[in-house]
């Protein structure tokens, strides 16, 4: 049974449609990861699983249970719009995030101590927040979120505005977490996030999903089934038909030139290709190329483009196909 | 309910802490000091002594004159005046008397068959009113004792036939009458009413000043997530309530030892209270023990509990205003124009709190201690002639009533406005956001 289920989500602003039936599982322990253009409605699916905004209609569960006040000491929280108060200690705010949270005084003074070590900043604690960067705020926060030990984390765009040696801290971090059963949603723009960390994904397009699933069978539903050859020297002969010719390729100069192919080619001609070659030439490497995130997310939110109520004004690009962006 | 404690304890410690905080616990009773301090200071600077030699040939007239305040009068031997210089008989030199800035001549004519006197006054300065009031009142009132006996009649006759009447007020109860004391009761109430005010617009507008804070730094976000508005805002208005109330204790504590100070130093009149200690020190000895026996008899037992009441009602309905202003806007220069309709009914209230006194039981007073806006102060300011039962029972419900309707107000425009960024707030909006399901 998923951990986190949300069920047939809508949300309407005054002037334009949030979320339209949006319904999406986590299990537990997943890491999901979800994607979206700007405007997609991520943020409202995030304020509403963390009961800042409430749903116009469908519900929202989280482990066999309708959401509630009391689900506050089980969801950790780093939103996007990153905030502390300037004037206060460091020390003294996480206590007071944490106490809010659900913990007691004592709990949150262990909790502190011990991420704050983690995320090796024991000195912080006399500190206002006024006095950090950025990058050390988020961090503080990211200690907020994780100090009372929630079963679920939400993060908005947890790795922005970090540099790559917190980055790696914060991936083992989470990857740490997930191994003790945290269940993971992460809101990101970054598709190597998605592709190194998440086991399932889903995409939120015009208020929708438009796709979801498991990482790997996304990327596999999304294949044009193409494949990349490299091989010695440069082999002038292309296949014979039925074999596709690469669609691209290029050899790198004498002497012990390489040749890269990529060709598009249906699963059963790749033996019939590999043979080919080895006649010709000899194979140095043969593999699938998946498509990235990048491409998928391109595909799918695609070419008819971000014309939704909140940019179609400034966003529009006229191509053949969208003229339903010129209301 | 735990997290209302959590939030108020973090505005409270946080608050009591801050650089701000602890200047102006010290600073307050200093200027208040200040406040008292100055006005003795400046009678005292006022006083210095000055000397007036009076030449009085007739010998009829310089009695009159009596040293006080600082005004010293010295007969000078008979002599005459030449050339504009008087030359006394044993030739002391009257330029050299008046070459001392404080020193002055007055020369009096022998006065005429009909008791006219022609005087003037010699001094190396132009005379200030002081000097002149005093030396033309003695006179006249000497001349007007002259020309009575001229006329055969005892000055002690007429004295005796002066007549001064003190009006006493009282008012009738049940249980007979008691006395009352108007001015006393103006005092008391235009003294609760400026606390009220100070204390209203201090602490409500630091709860403002709060909410815009959290929202600037999107701490919202995150308080929203855990907390109920209404736990946050109530947190906050009690947590800000306490800092305002400890503040006020430490500028009594501070203030008492600082007028104890003045007492000791001799220059005020004793260790008068913090709360009016410019009107007990202006005050002559007597009147001032007769000020603190009426103060003795005002009805505390009546006016305490109400005044707390009143006090507290108060603030927390303007803090849920106070507070659902800053959470309807980004920053505090947008507050500018919601802040208006707020400090309307406090000003006005006060301002209207001086007709009150003047008439306190007339319309305007009771309608102002209706409505709740207003209620807090001018009720205030009636409780020390005393106020119907029925009178305060209503106007203390509709008090509550509002406070109550206040909080769901603000909690409404709370939930909605901290998850608008950036847009500009109008009253259209508003009135939109109160109504949108």
């Amino acid at each position: 049974m998923a951990f986190l289920d949300i069920r047939s989500v809508s949300k309407s602003y005054r002037n334009h449609r949030a979320l339209l039936d949006v319904s999406m599982q986590v299990p537990k322990g997943g890491i999901m990861g979800l994607l979206g253009p700007n405007g997609a409605g991520k943020t409202t699916l995030i304020r509403m699983i963390n009961r800042i905004t409430a749903p116009d209609s469908g519900s929202i569960w989280l482990d066999g249970r309708e959401l509630g006040p009391e689900h506050a000491r089980r969801i950790g929280y780093l939103p996007e719009e990153r905030g502390l108060y300037k004037k206060m200690k460091i020390g003294e705010q996480l206590l007071y995030l944490a106490r809010l949270r659900g913990l007691d005084s004592g709990q949150a003074l262990q909790a502190a101590k011990h991420w704050m070590t983690r995320l090796e900043m024991q000195s912080w604690w006399n500190k206002k927040a006024e006095e950090l960067s950025k990058g050390m705020q988020q961090k503080v926060q990211l200690v907020a979120a994780l100090m009372h030990d929630p079963d679920l984390l939400i993060l908005d765009e947890p790795f922005s505005g970090f540099d790559p040696v917190n980055a790696r801290l914060l991936k083992n971090i989470l990857l740490e977490r997930r191994a003790a059963g945290t269940t993971l949603l992460i809101s990101t723009h970054r598709m190597e996030t998605v592709e190194d960390l998440c086991t399932h994904v889903v995409l939120i397009h015009r208020a929708g999903v438009v796709l979801s699933g498991e990482t790997e069978a996304v990327r596999r539903q999304y294949s044009k089934n193409r494949v990349e050859i490299h091989c010695a020297g440069d082999p002038a002969s292309p296949p014979p038909a039925p074999l596709p010719a690469p669609s691209s390729s290029t050899t790198t100069s004498e002497p012990n030139a390489i040749t890269r192919m990529v060709f598009e080619a249906e699963p059963q001609h790749w033996p019939a290709l590999i043979d080919h070659y080895n006649r010709n030439s000899r194979i140095l490497h043969f593999s699938e190329k998946l498509p990235s995130f990048q491409d998928i997310f391109i595909q799918a939110v695609g070419t008819d483009n971000l014309g939704d109520a909140d940019n179609s004004a400034t966003n529009a690009i006229p191509s053949a196909n969208t003229t339903h962006i010129f209301r | 309910m735990n997290k209302i404690f959590i939030v108020a304890g973090r505005e409270f410690f946080t608050r009591i802490q801050s650089r701000t905080f602890i200047v102006m616990s010290i600073l307050g009773p200093l200027l208040f000091g200040l406040f008292v301090l100055v006005p003795v200071l400046m009678a005292k600077w006022n006083n210095d002594s000055t000397t007036v030699w009076v030449h009085d040939p007739s010998g009829q007239l310089s009695d009159a004159f009596q040293d006080q305040n600082g005004l010293k009068f010295q007969v000078l031997p008979q002599g005459t005046l030449s050339n504009g210089v008087l030359v006394p008989a044993d030739s002391a030199n009257i330029r050299e008397l008046l070459e001392d800035q404080d020193a002055g001549l007055l020369h009096l004519q022998a006065p005429d068959s009909n008791l006219n006197v022609e005087a003037r006054y010699y001094s190396a300065q132009a005379a200030g009113l002081k000097i002149t009031e005093r030396i033309q009142s003695a006179l006249n009132d000497r001349l007007y004792r002259l020309r009575m006996e001229r006329q055969g009649l005892d000055p002690k006759v007429i004295e005796s036939l002066r007549a001064e009447v003190q009006l006493q007020t009282s008012v009738w109860t049940d249980q007979g009458s008691e006395d009352s004391h108007t001015e006393t009761a103006m005092l008391l109430g235009f003294g609760a009413a400026l606390l009220m005010y100070m204390f209203i617009f201090m602490y409500g507008s630091m709860v403002m000043r709060g909410v815009i804070e959290e929202k600037a730094s999107r701490v919202m976000e995150l308080l929203v997530s855990t907390t109920k508005p209404f736990e946050l805002m109530m947190g906050k208005i009690l947590g800000i309530a306490s800092v305002g109330l400890f503040q006020f204790v430490l500028w009594l504590l501070l203030g008492t030892a600082i007028s104890t100070a003045i007492g000791a130093m001799g220059l005020g009149s004793g260790p008068g209270t913090a709360s009016v200690p410019g009107t007990v020190n202006s005050l002559p000895a007597d009147a001032q023990a007769d000020w603190m026996q009426i103060l003795g008899q005002m009805p505390w037992e009546t006016i305490i509990p109400f005044f707390l009441f009143y006090f507290l009602g108060g603030y927390f309905l303007y803090a849920a205003l106070f507070a659902a202003v800053g959470s309807a806007v980004d920053s505090e220069g947008d507050s500018q124009q919601l802040m208006l309709p707020i400090s309307l009914p406090i000003i006005l209230s006060f301002v209207a709190s001086q007709f009150v006194m003047q008439n306190p039981h007339g319309s305007l007073a009771f309608w102002m201690s209706m409505i709740p806006l207003t209620s807090p102060v001018v009720m205030v300011v009636r409780l020390p002639f005393g106020v119907p039962g029925w009178e305060l029972a209503l106007s203390m419900f509709l008090l509550v009533a509002a406070f109550v309707l206040a909080v769901w107000l603000a909690g409404r425009i709370f939930r909605i406005g901290v998850l608008m960024y950036g847009q500009k707030v109008s009253f259209n909006l508003l009135r939109k956001w109160l109504f949108y399901r």
